[in-house]
């Protein structure tokens, strides 16, 4: 096998961990030689479908956010994807696996854990404490905000205070109205939501137009992607992005990593040698590669365990009169965090946050009724379209060591192990659930709503890939510490959602790219 | 019998809200689903589906391709552009243009702001 020119530092994988710890490490050192291996290539905005007019079905098959339909409907050549078997868990994981990672295909909504979130041990019993707390990462989400560029409002009481948004918050429309006005009703917190969504032009992006489907990838960059925020100033401070580099293998020698094995897109396998690894292949991706290379400490190491979702239900409210469609980032409106700390009355510890969004496509909301053909589902299409209005209800997820991703003993496509998930809904979460879907029936009550329709535990709603490479003080029950370094071979570090040893109710992009450039911070300190 | 079916999928007529639907038969749809039940693998759902009697019980006994087969109407008829302008959207992709929306009115939130923070340490 040929042997590369050694490098200083080795990425694995270009999302948004391994793009901020690019970032951040070449800017807080001089002379050091970095390297990202992407298993993808970079985006082609021109191929986006958003362009066309096939983009919702484009938004089934080749460009659904799960990568078992990419594959299934053909695949898409802008994704690098690998099967997963997810048949034994009803959420079914999305992600994307080019320059960018999932902030290709995500939708950009960009909240942060509380400070709570960092101490569910101490403060509820359950699940455990951050080896540190809110105020140590702080000013690396204030960082990675004006890095990825963050429209919003300061001044929400149901979060410590925040320095001022850089970009007034996305329009609400008519639907956002009519639901800030039912929570001042109830008495609910809501709040605009911070997005990694520009609502003014900035250097070479431009703003949001309201499209839509941010899912589909932003042609006029307005959301926040790695590939057009960090990716451009860590390639001119020197890191570089070696695309179609799959790696199948973290070689390691006495409890240290002395390289990666990966091929590029000639398959050849080649040993790349590298003083220090970084892995930031997401929560499925990076125990896939590390459990390929042997790192787990035996049956009971934690890698690969406790894999958290976010496990949400949908209640959709149907209204006499239109609202605004399918217009505005379909994931970024307004939530609410009335309910996101614990009140053990409510039946369950920790808590749920409230989002609500926008509508889907015509053709989406066509296709998912049941039944979806004959008289009746058509008149059903006409009430609902423009008529309606999600209420999302995502849970906390707390860590269980039953719920796992695991490899099998073949060989997948790209070179590594066949990967599978197991994953259950807990007691807790199915009551958190059932809690967000009453408090909705409540909101679309007060909002005069026609009817509701619930969807609990919708199958492709996996966005969130956390938990399987936990952090934590003790070894025993931890696989990186404070600093992300494996406990296994201290020169790898873990640079993604699967470092996460608790999830909050929230979405998690905003704490991976906090928690990279800390991560950075402290690899530049002992090595830069 | 592609019309027919067709039509059986998605009648179109006056619907809810003002809504007017094409047919579809007036679509792309019937050449969608000759094309799909053309192919060997659909054979068996052709052959049930030649007569059109019994539709629901077709869905029953072949569920896996007859979802496939209302999979591809649906995507024939709701990507049409005179499908789309009969249920009040525009027929043009939703780039470069987007959408226009109420801009954000700051005013909703004050009894918001009137909250004490809330968060616990």
């Amino acid at each position: 096998m040929q042997r590369l020119d050694p490098v200083d530092v080795l990425i694995v994988g270009s999302g948004m961990g391994g793009a901020a710890f690019a970032w951040r490490l070449a800017q807080k050192t001089k002379g050091l030689r970095i390297l990202c291996l992407e298993r993808g290539g970079w985006a082609d905005r021109a191929q986006f479908p958003l362009w066309r007019s096939d983009w919702q079905s484009a938004a089934l098959g080749p460009w659904a956010t799960s990568p078992n339909l990419r594959l299934a409907a053909g695949g898409n050549p802008q994704s690098a994807d690998y099967p997963i078997d997810d048949g034994a868990s009803p959420v079914k994981p999305l992600l994307w696996c080019g320059v960018g990672g999932s902030t290709i295909n995500w939708n950009a909504h960009f909240p942060r854990l509380r400070p709570s979130d960092f101490r569910t041990r101490s403060l509820d019993g359950v699940g455990d404490d951050w080896p540190f707390g809110y105020d140590d990462l702080a000013p690396y989400y204030d960082l990675n905000d004006h890095m990825m560029g963050v429209s919003g409002l300061a001044g929400d009481p149901a979060n410590p205070e925040r320095p001022a948004r850089e970009y007034p918050p996305l329009p609400l429309g008519r639907a956002g109205r009519r639901a800030g006005e039912v929570f001042n009703d109830l008495g609910w917190h809501w709040w605009p939501v911070d997005a990694a969504i520009l609502t003014r032009p900035r250097e070479g992006r431009g703003a949001c137009t309201q499209c839509g489907p941010c899912q589909l990838g932003c042609i006029p960059c307005a959301k926040a992607s790695t590939d057009v925020t960090y990716w451009p100033e860590a390639i001119a401070a020197g890191v570089e992005l070696r695309t179609r580099s799959i790696v199948t293998q973290v070689v390691v020698e006495a409890g240290r990593a002395t390289g990666v094995v990966y091929s590029g897109s000639d398959d050849r396998e080649v040993f790349q040698p590298a003083a220090h690894v970084v892995v930031s292949a997401n929560g499925i991706g990076t125990p896939r590669l590390l459990l390929a290379s042997g790192l787990a400490r035996g049956p009971d190491d934690p890698l690969g365990k406790n894999l958290m979702f976010h496990p949400v239900a949908y209640v959709r409210g149907i209204f006499a009169d239109a609202l605004d469609g399918p217009a505005g980032p379909v994931g970024c409106m307004l939530a609410s965090h009335e309910f996101a700390e614990t009140d053990r009355d409510r039946g369950f510890v920790r808590g749920v946050q409230f989002q609500v969004g926008r509508e889907n496509g015509l053709l989406a909301q066509a296709a998912r009724l049941s039944p979806n053909w004959g008289a009746s589902a058509q008149a059903a299409v006409a009430a609902e379209f423009r008529h309606s209005l999600p209420f999302l209800i995502m849970t906390e997820d707390l860590p269980e060591a039953a719920n796992r991703v695991r490899i099998g003993e073949k060989l997948a496509a790209d070179g590594l192990p066949d990967v599978a998930i197991d994953y259950r809904v807990s007691r807790n979460t199915s009551a958190m659930l059932d809690f967000g879907i009453a408090r909705a029936a409540e909101f679309f009550k007060a909002a005069g709503a026609v009817r509701t329709v619930e969807a609990r535990l919708p199958p492709y709603t996996g966005w969130h890939l956390l938990g399987t490479a936990r952090m934590g003080s003790d070894p025993a029950t931890s696989v990186v510490d404070g600093r992300g370094r494996m406990h296994a071979a201290p020169n790898i570090t873990i640079c993604d959602g699967s470092v996460m040893p608790t999830v909050g109710c929230v979405n998690p992009t905003s704490t991976i790219g906090a928690l990279a450039l800390k991560f950075a911070d402290a690899l530049a300190q002992e090595i830069g | 019998m592609h019309e027919s079916l067709a039509d059986a999928l998605i009648p179109g007529g006056p619907l809810p809200n003002g809504v007017v639907a094409p047919a579809g038969s007036m679509t792309l749809v019937p050449a969608r689903l000759a094309a799909l039940l053309a192919m060997p693998e659909m054979a068996a759902l052709a052959a049930e589906l030649e007569y059109l009697g019994d539709i629901a019980g077709v869905e029953r006994r072949q569920p896996k391709a007859f979802a496939r087969l209302v999979a591809a109407a649906l995507t024939a008829y709701y990507e049409a552009p005179q499908v789309l302008a009969a249920f009040g959207w525009p027929a043009t992709p939703p780039h470069p243009g987007g959408y226009p929306l109420e801009p954000f009115d700051s005013t909703l939130l004050e009894p918001v702001r009137r909250r004490e923070a809330f968060w616990r340490r």
